[in-house]
């Protein structure tokens, strides 16, 4: 790897439209989007050999965070595109569930992946990459104007996008020992908390973990399940077009009795289970430490064992993520299958840092205190890669239409998962790193990972980042959707459609009356598969645009019944609260309310019934006293 | 989603408008797109012919009880009972408070007639008004000037007190207890099928299908209990029927017109939907009864004696507390209930089926020796039904009617149906807010109605494996409903679940 050529301090140019503070997945797109939109863009990373560098696992993708890769592809952003190109192992998930419910997932080459986006980057148009730490805001009349560099550099901007990722004076634990850093070898960024305070942003700390890396040839994996990808490999991007590339096979194994014993011999050495950490960790990704204290009745976990790369030895182990001390990890290793005789290339820790409770911000990601500064990211408590370039991707977009002097743009929650994974973020409170799951979304069937085309290509063309070819492209499938499910309402399948023992051989039910194809394909046991090959429906229709005319039908019922629930939310979700309403002398509030709405200050009516503690006789108090407000302006 | 969003603009919504207790005169307010055909069913004019659904007129006539899913009586069928007589006002959209078609029943002050209003439009489609609701719709379609508005915010602000209060005073009890159960074991259902779609990877076990569907069968069954046990609930929302009998001449039409003849009288006798009974309706502790008299029971008899009886058991069958009435003065002989039909709906409320759930020894006037009547009592209530109460009363001046009553409230109300402590709790705090509670207890029952039939319908789907996101959007459903009972936002109540009960994350 080499350390980017970029300049690292004296810069040729001291003021630029946008500064995007971190290079990592949510600065990259932040960036991209910005310049792609026509902003003159300074990229601040504190080492641009590590732009977009995986941290921990070294994947994409997976169920909701799939999601979100392929709504950043609709938009026009990067990440589907780098995956793509980088992928080592396609797969699918939940195929045995339905398709509202599947996620793709990839295998990064770790280096390659870091490679790609570095030339990308480093080819757009508009974006200057430099090396340099940015120690503080520069504010003039509360509205961030500058970053001061740690070499007391002083460069001007007209927008400000923090991705500072686990960066933020952030402190690494392995055992009991402590380093000052984000990453294992890197530093901390120090100063830039500091200026959030003199700003008065509130700051609080999180913490995460990762994994001890493991040299491959110390493994003997002859005696573990294999896990291949999918063949044929279902790309991330709508641009891809077919993927042949031979693939890596990842490896399943397991604790054992004897792990969680020298675990729990060791806990007195365990940073998290002495105290000494005190930032809060996601549930959902629990060291192993953890997992064995809270579920001492399981006698086993799952462990993946995922190569990092194709020029690369090191091997990703997933599931044992551990701050305890390296001896202690090397001891636990050996007592799993196949890492009898394991060599550890670096062992994990957990990282303590800090972030920004992301009800501060408006629905644009920009601070609701602070104008023309956004965060994106890691200093939102958000966790993952996805979540965190979706977020990227938006505050590039926002910063830019702000400059723009253009309204920001807020995808709503029965529009994409980043609209959910947003709203979430700035409405709730949240005691943990935030990860987007299926289950957060209340549209998750509309919310698909195979229509996010359909959802946002035409919002991403709007603003500038969606390019000719895509439209094109994009403009072709609608059309070829729209033209299916027309089809299916006019063509009519019966009984004499077929002879009675090919209706068996296709296996399909023969209908009683004659229905229309949209109506066949709402049965559960029609696929358009089959109809396709029995030649009664949709021969011509290219795989894609009949994929979406089939799970039209077949979720149609449900479908419409989410979209009632959409459409009577949106009702209430639409109105706007104008930010300066002082909720103190609103008539007949309840204190309760009152303080919960003055600290969160939500953006619309929606936003507020969602807030703990505001019930709806405090939003019909709110809508009157809106209205008593417009009418006296 | 929360409640506030659930309060959808196309609803057709009722409540009563002017406050609760009494008064002279109570406005029952429909509003909403399916107003005009609501009214034009529930309400006959009389007098000059009207369109009933003609704006901004004033019509006489008068409202009766929607024809009930399973007809009683096919003689019966098609007539209904009348609620009370009153006017009608019809608005047409825009021009109304709300600016949405809108109708104001203007009835009499009487809580039990104002609940029977509410409870008929219910049975036509209308949804329980949530607090403040009519204003927000008024707001929400441009209707109010900066005046009204700056003073609805007072109002929708004491409204939000008087639902608090109603919630706190229903919920503090067994029944928050039972919901709140049952609310943790439908978020353990979901959590366990919501797990198996967000964490494809972690090797959890696969679904124990057995456990499942015992998990799903215990939900209903537990929500049809409380259902069933929230009578309270059921009685505000459709009354309750008592029926008089026993043997002629002992007095049944003098102790119906004493009933009648008090304060508490809503609706003057008027012939029954058969020939030989006759029915009024009063309120008791806020619940709208109607007591009917039946032919007189004979041993014996000819053929159209014989037609009577019938429909006496007939209408010992619907009620819900059967009285048997005696002449103290004659004969003490058990009477022979053999009808061979049960009590029907009132099985709950009476002890033993086919039984009297009371004994009223009526004429003591004519006893001569008024001290002698406790033993009598005790005499006579040793020789009646083992399970029933006996009472004292004279129809003609009023001895005993009181207490009479307050028995007839201890029935139905009472702890000797075999209801739990829990809802009794409940049940007090009816009596003791009668004006505000119907709001609760209805809202409650509907909640936990259409919350079973979301479990119902998940539990089909997942019985299909027709995928788990599908069962799951019923589940939430049900889950919302529950909630909105208790105040709760559903927030991560499911994922908490998730990493409480699983070990997930790689």
């Amino acid at each position: 790897m080499t350390p980017g050529r970029a300049p690292s301090l004296g810069f040729m140019n001291t003021q630029h439209d946008i500064i995007v503070i971190g290079a990592g997945h949510a600065g990259c797109e932040a960036a991209f989007a910005a310049s792609r939109m026509g902003c003159d863009v300074l990229l601040l990373t504190l080492d641009p050999g590590t732009v977009a560098l995986m941290s921990c696992n070294p994947a994409i993708g997976g169920l909701a965070k799939g999601h979100l890769v392929r709504e950043i592809d609709a938009l026009g952003g990067v990440m589907a595109h780098a995956i793509d190109a980088t992928g080592i192992q396609f797969r699918m998930l939940n195929t045995g569930k339905g398709p509202a419910v599947r996620g793709p997932r990839a295998q990064a080459d770790k280096l390659h992946y870091n490679a790609w986006m570095r030339e990308f980057i480093r080819r757009q148009r508009g974006i200057t990459l430099a090396a340099g730490m940015a120690a503080d805001l520069i504010s003039e009349g509360g509205r961030v104007t500058g970053v001061r560099t740690g070499d007391s550099s002083r460069i001007n901007a007209r927008a400000v996008v923090c991705t500072t990722g686990t960066f933020l004076d952030s402190v690494m634990h392995c055992g009991l020992e402590q380093t000052s850093g984000g990453r294992a070898g890197e530093g901390s960024a120090v100063g830039l908390a500091d200026a959030f305070g003199r700003l008065g942003i509130e700051t609080g700390r999180l913490k995460t973990g990762t994994p001890p890396r493991l040299r491959a040839a110390s493994i003997d994996t002859s005696r573990l399940e294999v896990q291949p990808g999918d063949d044929p490999i279902v790309p991330f991007s709508f641009m891809s077009g077919p993927i042949e590339r031979e693939q890596i096979v990842c490896h399943l194994t397991h604790t054992t009795e004897a792990t969680h014993e020298i675990i729990r011999a060791n806990l007195d050495r365990s940073p998290m289970f002495t105290g000494v950490i005190e930032g809060i960790g996601p549930r959902y990704c629990p060291s192993i430490e953890d997992k064995v204290v809270r579920f001492p009745e399981r006698d086993r976990h799952h462990i993946f064992l995922e190569p990092e790369g194709r020029s690369t030895d090191l091997v990703y182990i997933n599931g044992v993520s551990t701050s305890l001390p390296a001896d202690v990890q090397e001891a636990f290793l050996r007592t799993i299958p196949g890492l009898a005789n394991v060599e550890v290339a670096r062992p994990g820790y957990a990282v303590e840092y800090t972030y920004c409770p992301p009800m501060q911000l408006h629905a644009s990601l920009e601070l609701k205190s602070v104008p023309g500064l956004f965060f994106a990211g890691q200093i939102n408590g958000t966790s993952g890669y996805e979540e965190a370039a979706a977020q990227g991707l938006l505050a590039g977009v926002n910063a830019a239409l702000s400059l723009r002097g253009e309204e920001p743009l807020v995808l709503r929650r029965d529009e994409a998962y980043a609209g959910v994974l947003i709203d979430d973020l700035v409405t709730m409170e949240h005691r943990e790193p935030y990860r987007m799951f299926t289950s957060r979304a209340e549209y998750r069937l509309l919310l698909r990972h195979d229509n996010a085309d359909l959802r946002l290509t035409e919002a991403g063309r709007r603003i500038g980042l969606v390019d000719e070819d895509r439209w094109r492209r994009f403009e072709a499938h609608r059309e070829q959707v729209d033209h299916g499910m027309a089809l299916a309402e006019r063509s009519r399948v019966s009984a004499v459609c077929l002879e009675a023992e090919q209706w068996e051989a296709f296996e399909l039910p023969m209908p009683r009356s004659v229905v229309t194809a949209g109506e066949y394909l709402a049965r559960p046991e029609v696929t358009i598969d089959q109809l396709r090959r029995a030649g009664l429906f949709g021969e011509g229709l290219p795989e894609r645009a009949a994929e979406q005319v089939e799970l039209h039908y077949r979720y149609s019922g449900y479908i419409e019944k989410q979209r009632l629930q959409v459409e009577r939310m949106s009702e209430l979700e639409a109105l706007e609260l104008p930010d300066v309403v002082d909720y103190s002398t609103v008539r007949g509030m309840r204190a309760e309310a009152a303080e919960k709405l003055a600290r969160f200050r939500p953006a619309s009516i929606g936003q507020a019934s969602r807030i703990a503690g505001v019930t709806p006789a405090d939003i019909s108090v709110l809508l009157v006293h809106l209205k008593a407000r417009r009418r006296a302006a | 989603m929360n409640s506030a969003s659930r309060q959808y603009l196309d609803d057709t919504i009722v409540a009563r408008s002017t406050a609760p207790g009494p008064g002279a005169i109570a406005i029952v307010r429909v509003d909403g797109p399916g107003t005009p055909d609501l009214v034009r069913r529930m309400f006959n004019p009389l007098g000059p012919l009207h369109p009933i659904d003609a704006p901004r007129q004033a019509i006489f006539g008068e409202w009766t009880e929607p024809p009930d899913a399973e007809p009683r009586d096919d003689a019966s069928g098609t007539e209904h009972r009348i609620i009370d007589e009153g006017i009608t006002i019809f608005f047409k959209a825009p021009h109304s408070f709300t600016g949405n078609d809108l109708a104001e029943l203007q009835c009499h002050g009487g809580t039990a007639i104002v609940r029977a209003l509410i409870a008929a439009a219910m049975r036509l489609g209308a949804r329980l008004a949530e607090p403040g609701e009519f204003t927000r719709r008024a707001f929400m379609n441009n209707r109010l000037d900066l005046a009204q508005a700056e003073a609805v915010g007072d109002l929708i602000r004491a409204e939000t007190d008087a639902a608090a209060r109603m919630a706190r005073s229903q919920l503090a009890g067994g029944l928050s207890r039972r919901i709140s159960e049952l609310r943790t074991n439908l978020i353990d259902l979901a959590a366990e099928i919501e797990s198996r779609i967000d964490f494809p990877e972690e090797g959890l076990a696969a679904e124990d299908r057995t456990r499942l569907r015992a998990a799903f069968a215990a939900l209903e069954t537990g929500l049809r209990n409380l259902m069933a046990s929230r009578k309270r609930g059921r009685l505000l929302r459709e009354g309750a029927r008592i029926a008089l009998v026993g043997p002629p001449n002992v007095g049944k039409s003098s102790l119906l017109n004493a009933l009648a003849r008090t304060e508490r009288a809503i609706v003057t006798p008027h012939p029954g939907t058969t020939r030989d009974t006759i029915e009024c309706t009063i309120d008791l502790a806020g619940v709208a009864v109607t007591i009917v008299d039946t032919a007189g029971l004979r041993p014996g008899g000819d053929e159209i004696e014989q037609l009577g009886i019938e429909r006496t058991h007939r209408a010992m069958g619907e009620a819900d507390i059967v009285v048997e009435v005696r002449d103290a003065t004659g004969e003490i002989e058990a009477m022979n209930f053999d009808s061979g039909s049960s009590c029907g709906p009132g099985d709950e409320f009476s002890g033993v089926a086919g039984q009297p759930s009371a004994i009223v020894f009526n004429k003591i006037d004519c006893l001569g020796n008024e001290d002698a009547s406790d033993e009598d009592l005790a005499r006579r209530r040793a020789a009646g039904a083992d399970s029933a109460r006996a009472y004292h009363v004279s129809a003609l001046t009023g001895r005993g009617i009181e207490e009479f009553e307050a028995g007839l409230e201890a029935l139905l109300f009472g702890a000797t149906n075999g209801v739990t402590d829990e809802t009794d709790q409940d049940d007090t705090s009816a009596r003791a807010e009668p004006g505000g509670q119907i709001a609760v207890g209805a809202r409650h029952a509907s909640l936990l109605e259409s919350s079973l039939a979301s479990i119902t319908q998940a539990r089909g789907a997942w019985v299909a494996q027709a995928g788990d996101e599908l069962v799951m959007i019923d589940l939430r459903e049900a889950l919302l409903g529950l909630d909105q009972i208790l105040g709760l936002g559903l927030g991560e109540a499911i994922l908490d679940r998730v990493f409480e009960k699983f070990c997930l994350g790689k």
